[in-house]
């Protein structure tokens, strides 16, 4: 709970430094790129198997009641909404947040946090709040772009297994994949991108004990990104949720 | 030629992978492992992942029901089947990859930092010149406690959706109790069960063994550690979601 505590404060130093992200303009974009072209092939083969997986599932209780015509929009949007997030989310955690946290951990044991503060420069704002951003908003795009491809994937298992064209398989989803979805799917992103951000720069900024303490801050960052995913998915799907059933749009 | 180099580039990995899993096994039958280091490493893997395995998966349950409720008016118009579907997509598809997920990010990446750190302060060189293998010492134990422990939760874990999805269906829904129960069982048979433990054994497998190959094959310094450990968590959950989806469709074929 402690650390709990500590995150939040520091979530609230990187927003205090926000405004100091332009000066640091060059190493975010190099971090973005960096991040993002690492964590390009993760994101796919996960969007695809996740889509794969949940559309034989799908496919396997439709097929009792001969319900197979509207597979499509009941595995994109149950993709979409509730577990392709998850799983994904889970995926990147391990790739783009683990990545980071191990990054600043060497720096951390290797003291090159140290010498920077000794230079008189602020180490959150040069080494933290360009990561941050990098990781938060590759994380974004890249659970966006893995949601898509699942529907993808979700649509040749379907072809390749059960004989189902694409042709219906795509005609069904605007039935069911409604606006109030994409926004829930588009929430859930970004939320988790944010967390993901968070969780691994601050493990990685408070890494101790030498070449032993980086891969436990890595490990840190991985179960609790995990965890706050999880949490944070079900404070999502409640919130909007009601909120939707207010506005009747549901 | 290059098409051959770029196999060998995929397969190499796979090699090492097997080789050190067959090891493993060699150890186990030959019973050249210790029962106080599987004792130990049962109590990691199992009593240690319990607490985050339990929470993780509460929260599982409780949004799997609220989700298929919105599908379910949207199908049928109809919400009394709810916990019968929700429940086969748990014991089918979700218990078993996010226990495994989440072992995988937490005992999966501890081993890969230990052996990597281990590597770095030269261990396991010392382990060569005193004529043992890591592989015996370190990852057969593991393996045994991870299958054990990755099987044993499965099924805690599904246990513990159940009271999750119980709760929100009658705090969110308006279930009564009764039914609830009557239609959880609709349903599931003793195939959905097989299908569980044959998927949580398999990521059992592969996560020891992954995180053992990575962790071994760790470059110099606090930045080999750090890749080494990223590179576990990584290659496992990719692993393990591309072995769910051949498993799911062997067992697609038998139902």
């Amino acid at each position: 709970m402690s650390t709990f505590f500590a995150q939040v404060k520091f979530f609230g130093e990187i927003l205090r430094r926000t405004p100091l992200l332009w000066r640091e303009r060059r190493e975010f974009t190099l971090q973005f790129a960096d991040v993002a072209i690492r964590s390009l092939s993760t994101t796919i083969t996960a969007g695809i198997f996740t889509g794969a997986v949940l559309a034989l599932q799908f496919h396997l209780q439709l097929k009792d009641f001969g319900a197979e015509s509207v597979l499509g929009g009941l595995n994109t949007s149950g993709t979409i909404r509730e577990v392709g997030p998850i799983l994904i989310a889970f995926m990147l955690a391990g790739k783009v947040g683990a990545y980071t946290s191990a990054e600043l951990g060497s720096m951390k044991v290797t003291d090159q946090i140290q010498a920077v503060r000794c230079l008189g420069i602020d180490p959150i704002t040069f080494f933290v709040v360009p990561r941050f951003f990098a990781v938060a908003i590759t994380a974004i795009l890249l659970l966006v772009f893995g949601l898509v491809i699942s529907v993808v994937g979700g649509m040749t298992a379907v072809w390749a297994i059960a004989d189902i064209h694409p042709d219906q398989y795509l005609l069904t989803i605007s039935r069911f994949a409604s606006y109030s979805s994409l926004i829930l799917a588009a929430s859930k992103s970004m939320i988790f991108g944010i967390l993901m951000g968070l969780i691994c720069c601050y493990n990685g900024f408070q890494t101790t004990g030498g070449t032993f303490g980086v891969g436990e801050s890595v490990r840190k960052t991985a179960v609790q990104s995990m965890v706050a995913i999880v949490i944070a998915d079900f404070g999502i799907t409640w919130v909007l949720e009601s909120i939707f059933r207010l506005a009747g749009i549901l | 030629m290059i098409i051959l180099n770029i196999f060998a580039h995929f397969l190499e990995p796979l090699f090492e992978n097997l080789k050190i899993l067959f090891r493993s096994v060699w150890v186990l039958i030959t019973f050249k492992c210790s029962l106080k280091d599987i004792w130990e490493q049962c109590y990691e893997f199992g009593n240690k992942t319990i607490g985050i395995v339990a929470l993780c998966v509460t929260f599982m349950g409780i949004i799997l029901i609220t989700e298929y409720s919105y599908h379910m008016k949207l199908v049928i118009g109809n919400d009394s089947m709810i916990p019968a579907f929700a429940m086969i997509m748990l014991a089918r598809e979700l218990t078993p990859i996010v226990t495994a997920l989440l072992i995988t990010s937490k005992m999966g990446a501890s081993i890969a930092a230990e052996l990597s750190a281990m590597k770095n302060s030269e261990q396991i060189d010392a382990y060569r010149l005193l004529g043992l293998n890591i592989v015996d010492l370190y990852v057969a134990p593991r393996l045994v406690a991870s299958i054990f422990a990755n099987v044993s939760l499965c099924f805690v874990a599904l246990a513990i959706t159940v009271v999750g999805a119980w709760g929100s269906a009658v705090y969110f829904l308006n279930f009564s109790t009764g039914p609830f129960f009557h239609s959880l069982m609709v349903f599931l048979s003793p195939m959905d069960f097989i299908l569980m433990t044959v998927k949580a054994t398999c990521f059992a497998i592969v996560i020891p063994v992954i995180s053992a190959y990575c962790g071994l094959e760790a470059k110099h310094g606090a930045e080999g550690v750090g890749e080494a450990t990223t590179n576990a968590v990584v290659g496992n959950s990719i692993t393990i979601i591309i072995l769910d989806f051949i498993v799911t469709y062997g067992f697609t074929q038998l139902y």
